[in-house]
């Protein structure tokens, strides 16, 4: 059986990135940002300070960026902007699922990358000449003796806040979190992957279809589709499937009024779709002046009236306080064993008495 | 006299019920607990309702009624199925559900005081472990916090999420709940 475990190192680093220099700024009017500047990205995968060589990182570009009152606001753009996704408001969680839900739809439909860099000896991919905005980096597994590492998707924002958040950083550096895992056998090696779904539309949930499609994607290929709904529990699980392989999963038709986000916890990818209230309608136009009235005419004449109608009974009043809720009664009835038990021997008593009194 | 002798026979009577009562009950709890399908393995991996805290308890059904699990009293010798929803036709059958949910810590089960369901939760002491196990073999540890008296009227006191697990029954003359209050037992 393989173990894999989750290698923290230096992921934290790209979560906050995100969330200090993309999203957590509220308080201050930022600078406008200066789109013609050229910005740079500096992927690290390695570990323990020893990079990984020769390996492929690709680049998208996901959306615009711009700097707002209320921090920084983003847009999906070409290819991305197709896609039903939440890309404002993120928390670290939320990013992370975005990055796996782009990179997932991007490889099943064959989405080119901007470009295409490998690593250099010191386990750096250097992308340069990259316009301001939100980018989604991937790159390939890397197998060294008999580990195997799976770079995780990652998402950044060109440019990005300093630490003072005084102004905007055009060359940054990250580095990618990675899986490891050991080296499957030939071919023998199997894993499970299980899907899970969940709905996160309390404010919408007359609008949740009856069931929706996944895709399991092997090596981006659609290798299988299953139907999640009510029936089976929302979630599916796939057996036997060949270690080797990077299997992802996308949402087929994501439903009007959602967004869809994919992360993958464990063994499980869990699919939120997340109700999107609808936008609410433009103000309407102030109407016309209304015109002068014209002349009234005469009063018609009038009808002669109908009989009134049958006046319905009112309906019986409830019990008072019926209607307040009370806890189910869950006891036996016990209570009128000792009043009966009692009552019956004082009666029987009384009686005794009587007789023997009248027998006198 | 006779009417002594006829009181005296009702009352009889109606400890008879009460008993066979009792003893209905508990038989078909053992029934139902037979009838329940083993939980599968716990499965590899974070379970589902760890990621999905929100999601419905999954349920079996036998004989027309669904359950979500099954609650262990150790300190009672007391093992019982746990209906899904509540109803009085379902209280005479096994302990059912008031409120919540295992997966969000706020779990009501409301049972009948026959001695073979709640009837002896009153004696449970601070600590003594009570474990619910749900349909798909999670099984969740709690200890008694506290035993509480409430007023049939008090369902929001009753239903509010301050304890992971909360049990309750009538006491003796039915005018008051007997509740059990229980937190997570932490390892």
């Amino acid at each position: 059986m393989r173990m894999r475990r989750l290698c923290r190192k230096a992921a934290v680093l790209a979560v906050l990135f995100l969330l200090v220099f993309c999203t957590g700024v509220s308080s201050q009017a930022l600078e406008a940002i200066d789109t013609d500047r050229e910005a740079s990205l500096t992927v690290y995968f390695g570990r323990e300070n020893t990079g990984f060589f020769g390996v492929p990182f690709r680049i998208y570009r996901v959306a615009d960026v711009e700097a707002s009152a209320g921090g920084v606001d983003f847009t999906l753009t070409g290819d991305f902007a197709r896609y039903p996704v939440s890309v404002n408001g993120l928390d670290s969680s939320g990013w992370r699922a975005l990055a796996q839900t782009l990179d997932s739809y991007a490889v099943r439909d064959g989405l080119g990358p901007l470009r295409t860099v490998k690593t250099d000896s010191g386990g750096r991919a250097v992308f340069e000449d990259l316009t301001a905005g939100l980018y989604l980096v991937t790159g390939e597994r890397h197998i060294d003796g008999n580990s195997v590492f799976t770079p995780q998707p990652l998402l950044v924002c060109l440019p990005a806040l300093d630490e003072e958040e005084s102004g905007w950083i055009y060359d940054q550096e990250v580095s990618c979190k990675y899986e490891s895992g050991g080296r499957p056998g030939d071919g023998g090696d199997t894993v499970r992957r299980k899907v899970l779904k969940i709905w996160d539309d309390e404010e919408c949930s007359g609008n949740r279809p009856q069931e929706i499609t996944v895709q399991l994607l092997k090596d981006g290929e659609v290798y299988d589709t299953v139907t999640l709904s009510e029936e089976n529990g929302w979630k599916f699980t796939w057996e036997k499937l060949n270690a080797d392989a990077e299997w992802r999963v996308t949402e087929y038709r994501v439903p009007d009024g959602y967004t869809v986000s994919v992360q993958r916890e464990g063994i499980t990818f869990v699919i939120t779709n997340t109700c999107s209230p609808p936008d609410q309608p433009d103000s309407p136009d102030e109407p016309d002046e209304p015109g002068e009235p014209g002349e009234p005419g005469g009063p018609d004449e009038p009808g002669q009236p109908g009989s009134p109608d049958e006046p319905s009974h009112p309906e019986e009043p409830g019990e008072p306080g019926g209607g307040t809720p009370k806890l189910p009664q869950t006891g036996m009835l016990w209570w009128p064993v000792p009043l009966l038990a009692f009552g019956g021997l004082l009666l029987f008593l009384i009686g005794w008495e009587v007789n023997r009194h009248d027998e006198k | 006299m006779t009417g002594g002798l006829l009181l005296l026979a009702a009352a009889l009577f109606l400890v008879g019920c009460n008993l066979w009562d009792d003893w209905r009950a508990g038989n078909l709890s053992e029934e139902i607990l037979a009838g329940m399908p083993d939980a599968p393995q716990t499965e590899e991996g974070i379970p589902d309702y760890v990621l999905n805290p929100g999601m419905q308890m999954p349920v079996v059904t036998i004989d027309g009624d669904d359950y979500i699990g099954t609650l262990e009293i150790p300190a009672l010798n007391l093992t019982l199925p746990v209906m899904s929803e509540w109803s009085y036709p379902g209280l005479k059958t096994a302990p059912c559900r008031y409120a919540g949910s295992a997966y969000r810590n706020n779990l009501v089960i409301a049972a009948h005081n026959y001695r073979s369901h709640f009837g002896g939760i009153g004696s449970l002491k601070a600590g003594e472990r009570v474990v619910f196990t749900d349909t798909e073999g999670n099984r969740f540890l709690y200890d008694v916090a506290e035993v509480q008296i409430l007023d049939p009227g008090d369902v929001a006191e009753m239903t509010s999420e301050e304890w992971d697990l909360t049990l309750f029954t009538c006491t003796p003359g039915g005018r008051t709940r007997l509740t059990v209050r229980c937190s997570e037992h932490i390892l």
